[in-house]
């Protein structure tokens, strides 16, 4: 595996980074400059590599749909839930940098006000800039700005429904998706074994350094080629993290064990993913445990397959009683093809079933757990899509 | 003061920092943080938390948020109401040291209107719109629908907290604690059956059977009020023009450790214009706006006001000079403008629909409204809003005064006339229970209907069960009030005024 540039664009790019240009269109239609050429279905832009020009690759995401909600009240309502833009440029095969802006609510749940009321606007979610090398067998890379999560980064670049629900790492609030740091990679027997190691400030995307400790992480990937099929090579990836890190001015312990299997095969998806807490929540002392498993197929190729997700969120690993379970189950139709699982969702659409539960102690108001118990019916959609220039 | 020996373990508590970098220390770290107390841990969890609550304020006004805490360490009661936002997460977290489930949660019962800050201090005089002087429950800054219990639970701690205050300076008998909470829980029991049974709601008014603490209350404020005591604090009279204008300085000077008590500051010009434009709308929105003419609210001053509350003392405060009924200097008003914060809030808990209010000025005075046993209880309450501000204003009278826990000790304390007993507290507490709980029954809940229902069905017929629960959650919960202030009084020795917080931008 040849970690130059495009390679390095490929990962930098993560979870958007094999896809191919078409499924995103219209948004590309106002971003990408006049005279770029648009590849169609399957047709890969990526520039060859041993071309040593510059690179400049525009990557978008865009996640969304309704969300109907019953439970003890009913709601519904419209969700944008990723609008993500993404530039990268390589001036040198072997350097470059990329941007990467994100959509979020101006205003949080504690906010007063946000920009003019609770408007979506644009922060910057990665903004880093990369070096690569090969030194006989082994290829690194080092990174330094806003990188991203080594362990949601992996995981997710094997994961094939980001679309329908962000792994329980970053959703349970495990794993911030970036932080301000420096890392380094190396890989060795094309790309099968990976180490990866980051230092970060630990405060995540939104805060200053807020004390004298700094996050460390360690990823140890092992993605082997398993098996080759008729319609395509199956692949499995075994990431195994550990960070060590703290959190706020008071420094509070922010450690996680974590690990994930995954397998991706064009007509299969499926994997699991734990991580063990150390600190959680503002809270040093507890100890917290999540676990998801997905699963999806392609039923009829292209047009139809089944999915589903399972989650569960031990709130505190010292008393009983404290779980919290999600699960998602339904269809989704991919309106374009993809020839590999890891680029899909680059036009697909959702119609799932999902659930929260919680045990009486784990339920935000304990004692009304009924009051934390919802329902919803999702219709949702996500489109992904680069674009690559000389 | 805080007879509770606080040894090494305490002062261990403000070291927090449990990480280092490097991924060869990485073990090294996981045992030392694994390993270290209950009671660092704690210190971690009020650090922690208190940068959190005051994030904003910390980057905006960081020598205002180091008085606040200087404050708080000066007192557990005070310590009690500037953590509002920690007892919520206290009471709520399964992993917290005070966990208790209730058996008396419901999902209505979580949509009930709350004013997110019960505590025996907020509550007080008003002089309402027909001339008489009532009691009310008197903050809405952070008031939300959610769990009426969870505010019974907190009242109940203040009491508790108060009740320990009083056997220790006072010398109120051991149990006082204990049966301070108790009466608040058999109050808000008692006016819930009464309502139930179709009775009327407590009014607790001048002249009605209000017992001795209130009546004092009441006494001072008819007082204080009649002779409009406030323009006589918060404004001068130009000895050459007779013009009445705003005063600048201090009314009480700040404490030996810089703590502002009752200071008028003033304002820039900016700030006067933005007072000004705020004024022009805030009109709009009283409860009667056709009540009072334009030029009752022309602005004649405008101060800073500092030193007051104590989660809200960092937060900008001004008192505007306004012209008043006539052109005489006599019948001026003083308003009270205070920057809305936001509500409660109940971590993970959905509340649909999210937001029912254009921003939270406007929540708090609907809010207050809705609570209080009339919506005219102050009919110059409105508010007003512009860019990231909003602010709810009311007016600045003498006739409004809040019980007042260092009162209560004072006058336990004598020994001739004007002697307070235990008894007297208690039957203030018992009122404080009614009147919050007349509020949470009869305001709309976030459904619409009046929140007694939900109430009387999440009760069923065991007072008792809840009485024991919510008093064995209060006598649980009250010894952290008294030890984390002293944990916060160690975390300011150990990382200074701002625990350490480091701002993005510099001071001003």
């Amino acid at each position: 595996m040849d970690l130059q540039a495009p390679v390095t664009l490929r990962r930098a790019l993560s979870p958007a980074a094999h896809a191919a240009a078409v499924s995103a269109l219209a948004l590309f239609a106002a971003l990408v400059p006049s005279g770029l050429s648009v590849a169609s279905a399957g047709d890969r832009t990526e520039p060859a590599p041993d071309d040593d020009s510059p690179v400049l690759v525009v990557a978008a995401e865009l996640f969304g749909g309704l969300h109907l909600i019953t439970g003890p009240s009913s709601f519904s309502e419209f969700e944008l839930g990723r609008a993500e833009l993404t530039t990268a440029l390589s001036p040198v095969p072997w350097a470059g940098f990329e941007l990467t802006a994100e959509a979020i609510r101006s205003a949080t749940s504690e906010s007063v006000l946000g920009v003019d009321g609770d408007s979506l606007v644009f922060r910057v979610k990665r903004a880093w800039a990369h070096a690569s090398a090969e030194i006989g067998p082994l290829a690194g890379e080092a990174r330094v700005g806003l990188i991203p999560d080594p362990f949601v980064e992996a995981v997710e670049s094997d994961y094939a429904f980001r679309g329908l629900a962000p792994l329980l790492a970053e959703r349970g609030s495990f794993f911030d998706t970036s932080d301000l740091g420096a890392a380094g990679l190396v890989h060795a027997l094309d790309g099968q074994v990976g180490l990866h190691l980051a230092i970060t400030n630990g405060e995540g995307r939104n805060r200053v350094e807020q004390n004298s400790g700094k996050n460390t992480t360690a990823l140890l990937s092992l993605a082997p080629r398993v098996l080759e099929t008729r319609s395509g090579d199956a692949h499995l990836a075994l990431h195994v993290a550990y960070r060590d890190g703290s959190v706020g001015t008071a420094g509070l312990r922010n450690h996680r064990l974590a690990g994930a299997l995954a397998f991706s095969h064009p007509r299969v998806s499926t994997g699991v993913e734990a991580v063990r807490a150390w600190g959680y929540a503002g809270r040093a002392a507890r100890e917290t445990f999540g676990a998801g498993l997905w699963a999806g197929g392609t039923v009829v190729p292209r047009w139809g397959g089944v999915v589903g997700r399972a989650e569960i969120l031990d709130m505190d690993l010292d008393r009983d009683e404290t779980w919290r379970f999600r699960g998602t189950a339904g269809l989704f139709a991919d309106l374009l093809d993809a020839p590999d699982p890891r680029e899909a969702e680059r036009l697909r659409l959702y119609a799932v079933v999902q659930f929260d539960r919680a045990t009486e102690r784990a339920a935000p108001l304990p004692g009304a757990a009924e009051a934390h118990d919802e329902t919803r019916l999702m219709l949702l959609f996500s489109a992904r899509g680069r674009h690559a220039v000389r | 003061m805080f007879p509770r020996a606080l040894p090494r373990r305490i002062r261990r508590a403000g070291r927090c920092a449990l990480s280092v970098s490097g991924a060869a220390l990485a073990l090294l770290a996981l045992f030392a943080c694994a390993g270290a107390g209950d009671e660092a841990s704690r210190a971690c969890v009020l650090h922690h938390n208190l940068i959190e609550d005051n994030h904003i304020l910390l980057e905006r006004e960081p020598a205002l948020v180091a008085g606040k805490l200087r404050k708080m360490v000066s007192s557990p009661f005070l310590f009690l109401r500037g953590t509002a936002r920690l007892f919520v997460e206290d009471a709520l977290d399964p992993a917290g040291p005070v966990f208790l489930p209730t058996a008396y949660g419901s999902f209505a019962g979580s949509r009930v209107l709350t004013t997110g800050d019960a505590h025996p201090e907020n509550f007080g005089t008003y002089l309402s719109g027909d001339g008489t002087l009532l009691v009310d429950f008197n903050d809405f800054d952070t008031a939300a629908f959610g769990p009426w219990w969870l505010e019974v639970r907190r009242l109940a701690v203040g009491w508790s907290v108060a009740g320990r205050m009083l056997e220790e300076r006072a010398g109120a008998q051991e149990a006082t604690r204990i049966r301070l909470a108790r009466s608040a829980v058999r109050g808000y029991l008692h006016e819930i059956r009464a309502l139930e049974r179709g009775e009327e709601p407590v009014a607790v008014e001048e002249g009605g059977e209000v017992g001795v603490v209130f009546a004092d209350l009441i006494r001072r404020s008819r007082r204080d009020g009649d002779i409009l005591e406030e323009l006589d604090d918060f404004t001068r009279l130009d000895p050459d023009t007779g013009a009445r204008r705003i005063f600048i300085g201090d009314i009480r000077p700040p404490g030996e450790d810089g703590v502002y008590d009752s200071t008028l500051a003033p304002v820039s010009e900016a700030e006067r214009r933005m007072v000004e434009r705020m004024i022009a709308r805030y009109r709009h929105t009283l409860h009667d706006a056709h009540a009072f003419p334009a030029e009752m609210f022309r602005v004649k001053g405008v101060a800073r006001r500092l030193g007051a509350g104590v989660g809200s003392y960092p937060i900008l405060r001004y008192y505007v000079l306004l012209e008043g009924p006539t052109d005489s200097p006599d019948d001026d008003w003083v308003i009270d403008m205070k920057e809305a914060v936001p509500a409660t809030r109940y971590p993970g808990h959905s509340l649909y629909p999210r937001r029912s209010f254009e921003n939270a000025a406007q929540r708090v005075v609907w809010m207050t409204r809705a609570f209080h046993v009339h919506p005219d209880n102050d009919p110059l309450l409105g508010w007003a809003h512009e860019g990231n501000l909003g602010f709810h204003m009311q007016s600045r009278t003498k006739y409004q005064k809040n019980l007042d826990v260092e009162r209560m000790i004072d006058r336990l304390r004598r020994t001739g006339g004007g002697r307070w007993t235990t008894g007297d507290i208690l039957e203030a507490a018992f009122l404080t229970g009614r009147i919050l709980a007349r509020g949470h029954a009869l305001a709309p809940t976030l459904d619409g209907p009046p929140g007694l229902g939900a109430i009387v069905a999440a009760l069923g017929d065991d007072d008792e069960g809840f009485e024991r629960e919510t008093l064995r959650f209060a006598v649980r919960y009250a010894p952290f009030v008294f030890d984390d202030t002293e944990h916060l009084r160690v975390l300011l020795e150990e990382h200074g005024p701002l625990l350490g917080f480091r701002p993005s931008a510099p001071p001003r």
